[in-house]
């Protein structure tokens, strides 16, 4: 569990800011669900549109949080990750299977192979790449440098939406 | 090898599928107020084009020229596209769960992205072999993530500066695009494609 000593200044702390919701507490565990905060949903389309329909998805997106600030199912708070860990997380999930997808159909291209074959070496790469990343992942992981912070409480939805509407 | 690299440049400098063919202008907008979320919105769609136009160009090859069917060109590729951007979804949520969280909020958007139909119709319209294809398709998802990047770049600093109270937001943004796209016009005449 993170010690609230470790936790980051929130006015010195760089951070890719979102709002989530808690849902379920389980013991020492706060479960979190992301809020949409993107137009998405939200605009005059939002009923005809499809990217309203994927994005609503919550639940598969849920994820758990030390509940070291006294969270309570229904608070509104505010996560944040580290600027870099964006990007680190980007080129992990993504550079790593790109390269090695390439590298695949590029090499058995050189070899002389025909389309086919350079296709099957592609796959291949991609799979080999998946596993590369998903290693690095744990890693990462493990190191907690992909773990969500706790930055502070959000206020609730009826004082926001005034917000929005002044 | 000359020809690999001509092909990288014109796709992703010389026509440039944001700054020169203007296509995915939706989230070239959308998601360049920071240039983290740039970087990661472009990292998604470099890996969905590559993915996707080499699946459509197996599907092209394999499946529609040999049985006459390139009148289901769009609809198969539109398949294809949500079909690759639903594998990206799984396979980050099983690589890890909170990358998914993190990056999983860019991942529906790339479906309705036009520049993906885009690159994969324009490989179709080159002729282009399966190597050439894929590595037009990667140097020309690399353009687009370049273009987020920079313009992302630009209008993080554009938010420290005092604009004009009528040009604040969307419209210096897209003043800035346009003086982008001018520059990149330099680049002209550099490789074609």
């Amino acid at each position: 569990m993170q010690a609230e000593d470790d936790m980051p200044d929130p006015s010195n702390f760089a951070a890719v800011e979102g709002l989530a919701k808690v849902v379920a507490i389980e013991g020492a565990v706060a479960w979190l669900e992301p809020e949409q905060t993107t137009s998405c949903g939200g605009c005059a389309s939002s009923l005809a549109c499809g990217a309203s329909a994927f994005g609503n998805r919550l639940h598969a997106r849920r994820f758990p949080l030390d509940n070291v600030h006294e969270l309570k199912v229904g608070d509104r708070i505010v996560i944040g990750v580290q600027e870099s860990t964006l990007v680190t997380a980007s080129m992990t999930a993504y550079a790593i299977p790109l390269v090695t997808m390439l590298g695949g159909g590029i090499i058995a291209h050189l070899a002389g192979f025909g389309d086919g074959v350079a296709i099957l070496a592609s796959v291949a790469g991609l799979a080999a790449g998946l596993f590369l990343a998903r290693l690095r992942a744990k890693k990462l992981n493990a190191q907690g440098q992909l773990t969500p912070i706790y930055l502070r409480h959000a206020p609730s939805p009826a004082q926001s939406e005034s917000c929005e509407l002044n | 090898m000359q020809e690999i690299i001509l092909v990288i440049v014109g796709a992703a400098l010389v026509n440039n599928v944001v700054l020169a063919r203007f296509l995915g202008l939706c989230s070239f907008m959308g998601v360049t107020t920071k240039i983290d979320t740039a970087v990661g919105m472009g990292m998604a769609t470099t890996f969905v084009i590559t993915v996707s136009s080499m699946g459509n160009w197996a599907l092209e090859h394999y499946l529609l020229v040999p049985y006459e069917l390139e009148y289901l060109r769009t609809f198969t590729f539109i398949l294809v596209i949500a079909a690759a951007v639903q594998f990206t979804e799984m396979s980050v949520r099983k690589i890890s769960p909170p990358l998914f969280q993190m990056l999983g909020i860019y991942l529906p958007l790339i479906t309705t992205n036009c520049a993906v139909l885009g690159v994969a119709l324009l490989i179709v319209e080159g002729h282009q072999g399966f190597l050439i294809g894929t590595v037009f398709s990667f140097a020309s998802s690399i353009g687009f993530s370049l273009a987020l990047a920079l313009l992302a770049g630009l209008r993080e600093r554009l938010a420290l500066c005092d604009v004009p109270r009528l040009f604040m937001g969307p419209p210096v943004g897209f003043v800035t695009a346009s003086l982008l796209a001018l520059a990149f016009m330099g680049f002209s005449g550099m490789a074609s494609n």
